[in-house]
């Protein structure tokens, strides 16, 4: 008698199960969320959502167009302004389909505090979600903007910096995971790749141009465009991918057109190593050691040849360090340690570490660098030597 | 009486010290020795090992099942005394593993559910499985032990990034040694909860080979803990992971497999879920056995009914909040734990050595002679 009551009462409880999750969110309900957009208006807290928004059925096998919708809301605090949505908007946005959020100009000049708290307390926010900061635009201007092929401009984004990672390689996608670890640790600042808004032939387009530099907790500075190559060569993990153009005449920068080389990297990767001298000052040592592929010329001479190999190495091995010195000297100039070498030297001599660390950024801007880059070449793709002229 | 094979007590011995620490040792470690937790782990094997070795000598000594085998070491009344107070915090072990998971559950996955709900879902299969005696609930653990530790090890490898930085374990130095201590400390509260081996170790087939098996769950909980405290250190660094209230949780929501396989933190949460149930069934199933032991009961099985509903009311009870649930497993659990689990075993393996005559042979196990 007990086991069947027993039973019978396992299959009461069971029984409740049949009706679904106990969170489910039908889909006529809900709506999908591509990412948030973060900022502020004087003392409010802006927040922004940009959702799907099927705008139709489909009919005789067309696809269902779908439309960009860009919910915005203020308040005091972020939580409340998400909440607020739902005063005006029928539908649930799912949270967790986010891939992207866009950080404002003003909020990041103004403190990292006031949103990272909400971007690491809350469940619905992943932490391999895109971070961008949206430089001279705003968040929901970016969100508003149409990005053909691609229906919502978030996707687009993280389109971009995703394929360019392929091909282009100069700018690190940052996850949010990356930005809060170097956020709340010593000894590193987080950077954030840049988007803005192009104006060309009267038709305004996304572009990710620069890289944003933060130094203890406030948008400093930017990257250009060769900076931020120069900070891809530092990181310390192994890198793929990218190109180099360099100039036989050795001017990178003006030398002429067919004297043009571009070597591609397969892969590069850099060694940092503080070094305490004798008198107590401090120098960081760089080894970047890269190798890669000859993958276009433009002069007719021959560069596949015991001579002329080691010479474009060299070449190719200064315009890496070339960049990445641009890139540390504009840190060292904006008093940002984004290549985390405070963290380093806080591994590899606490002792050090602890007299510096509270005036980290001035010793940082002053650090002496001696940075070596060695590249070699590996292979040289369909050719073995220049396309011959005739006569 | 039951038997269990020996395999089946390392499953149980590895369920029961796994799973709390999986859910909260990374953040205690950060809390108190930043990133040292890995040389907290290190530095704790000796006293694992010493552990080991007194609960073995205990268990080879005694020919009851603990906690009968105090009356048999310390009299009547100190062993009934002593016994009652296990029963407790036998209990507490259990009633805190609900609290633990409850907690987990209503911060990570769904904080609307009603507390008491999630209990029941909890509560009611250990109910059934210890109802149905100890084979029933040892071969749940064992299946637990099976499928769910490696998926749930394997989620947090999986949740490393390419920023992950092994380097963020270092430096060395910096740390205050008594925070040090305090860090082995918490280590060995987790691998004290191996304690259940001397209810449960009379149980066993070849009790002769029991050893082996103790070593291989305590080598096997070592090197769970370092990768538990190691990953969410050289993912987050010890800053992040001190202020986060699940890490491990943390690093799983992180998975990211080929570009494609993501949001798969639920499956972390399901094995969750049944090593919880497993450390909830063992120690509920060893409270009940020592009320049974020690009030001379015929049937631990009376026990369970009672003790569920009190179950679910402490667990509810127990704690006002997380920020006091940490407090208390970060400095009052430790040491009632290791005071009880660690240092009175220790104790009493010292006294059964010194009484022991020295040309009498290590006696016959409980349920073996």
């Amino acid at each position: 008698m007990r086991k069947m009551l027993l039973v019978w009462l396992l299959l009461s409880l069971l029984s409740l199960c049949l009706a679904g999750c106990y969170n489910r969110l039908e889909l006529d309900d809900s709506v999908g969320v591509t990412g948030f957009g973060l900022d502020v208006e004087g003392e409010q807290k802006v927040f922004l959502v940009q959702v799907t928004s099927p705008s139709g059925k489909p009919e005789g096998g067309q696809t269902a167009k779908v439309d960009t919708l860009v919910l915005k809301e203020k308040a005091a605090g972020y939580a409340q302004a998400a909440r607020q949505i739902t005063l005006s908007f029928p539908r649930t946005p799912v949270w967790s389909l986010a891939t992207t959020i866009l950080l404002g100009e003003q909020l990041a000049r103004e403190d990292l505090a006031l949103v990272m708290d909400f971007v690491s307390r809350n469940r619905f926010i992943r932490p391999n979600m895109l971070l961008f900061l949206t430089a001279g635009t705003t968040p929901e201007e970016v969100m508003q903007l149409k990005t053909p092929p691609e229906n919502h401009s978030l996707v687009a984004l993280e389109k971009i910096i995703r394929g360019q990672q392929n091909y282009a390689e100069i700018y690190l996608p940052v996850t949010l995971r990356e930005f809060r670890t170097k956020y709340a640790t010593p000894g590193v600042e987080p950077v954030l790749p840049q988007v803005r808004i192009e104006e060309n032939a009267g038709e305004k387009t996304l572009r990710i141009h620069g890289v944003a530099v933060f130094r203890e907790r406030r948008l400093v500075g930017e990257l250009d465009e060769i900076e931020s190559r120069g900070l891809r060569f530092l990181d310390a993990g192994e890198m793929r991918g990218g190109l180099v153009t360099v100039n036989l005449s050795g001017n990178r920068q003006s030398g002429p057109l067919e004297e043009m080389v571009s070597m591609e990297i397969i892969r590069s990767r850099a060694r940092c190593t503080p070094l305490i001298n004798e008198d107590g000052s401090i120098e960081m040592l760089i080894d970047i050691e890269a190798d890669g592929n000859l993958y276009e010329q433009t002069t007719t001479e021959n560069l596949q040849t015991t001579e002329n190999l080691p010479r474009l190495e060299q070449l190719t091995a200064a315009a890496i360090k070339e960049d990445a010195m641009a890139c540390i000297k504009k840190a060292q100039l904006l008093g940002s340690d984004i290549f985390g070498w405070g963290e380093i030297i806080s591994r590899k001599h606490p002792a050090v570490w602890r007299q510096l660390e509270a005036d980290w950024p001035a010793h940082f801007s002053n650090l002496k660098v001696r940075a070596e880059a060695r590249y070699s070449i590996r292979r040289a793709y369909l050719l073995d030597g220049p396309v011959p002229i005739k006569n | 009486m039951t038997r269990l094979t020996n395999i089946q007590l390392f499953c149980i011995l590895v369920i029961t010290m796994v799973p709390t620490p999986y859910q909260v040792l990374a953040k205690l470690l950060a809390v108190t020795v930043a990133q040292h937790g890995w040389l907290a782990i290190l530095g704790s094997i000796l006293p694992g090992f010493i552990l080991v070795w007194a609960y073995y000598y205990i268990l080879v000594n005694s020919s009851r099942p603990f906690p009968g085998l105090l009356e048999e070491h310390c009299g009547t009344v100190t062993g009934k005394i002593l016994g009652f107070i296990y029963i407790w915090v036998f209990y507490l072990v259990a009633v805190k593993s609900l609290v633990i998971f409850a907690n987990f559950f209503l911060s990570n996955v769904l904080p609307g559910m009603p507390i008491s709900i999630l209990l029941i879902f909890i509560i009611l299969p250990a109910f059934y499985a210890l109802r149905k005696g100890l084979e029933a609930s040892v071969r749940t653990v064992e299946l637990i032990t099976i499928t769910g530790y490696p998926l749930a090890m394997l989620l947090l490898f999986f949740g490393l990034g390419p920023e992950t930085d092994w380097s963020r374990l270092l430096p060395l130095g910096g740390f205050a040694v008594a925070d040090l201590f305090y860090g082995i400390l918490l280590v060995s509260t987790y691998s004290s909860f191996m304690i259940v081996v001397l209810t449960l170790g009379p149980f066993c087939h070849q009790p002769g080979n029991l050893w082996k098996w103790m070593f291989s769950a305590y080598g096997l909980f070592l090197l769970s803990t370092l990768v538990i405290a190691a990953i969410p250190i050289v993912t987050y660094g010890s800053a992040l992971t001190s202020v986060q209230t699940f890490p491990a949780f943390n690093i799983a929501r992180s998975t990211n497999i080929a570009g494609f396989i993501h949001n798969i933190e639920i499956i972390l949460v399901s094995a969750v879920i049944t090593g919880v149930f497993g450390v909830l069934a063992i120690f509920w199933f060893v409270t009940c056995y020592s009320i049974q032991q020690v009030f001379g009961l015929q049937d631990y099985r009376i026990m369970v009914g009672p003790t569920a509903i009190m179950a679910g009311i402490l667990a509810v009870l127990l704690v006002p909040n997380i920020h006091f649930m940490y407090i208390m497993l970060e400095r009052i659990f430790p040491w009632i734990f290791i005071t009880l689990f660690g240092l009175l075993p220790l104790l009493l393996a010292l006294v059964i050595r010194l009484k022991r005559p020295k040309d009498l042979q290590p006696g016959m196990m409980a349920g073996n002679n």
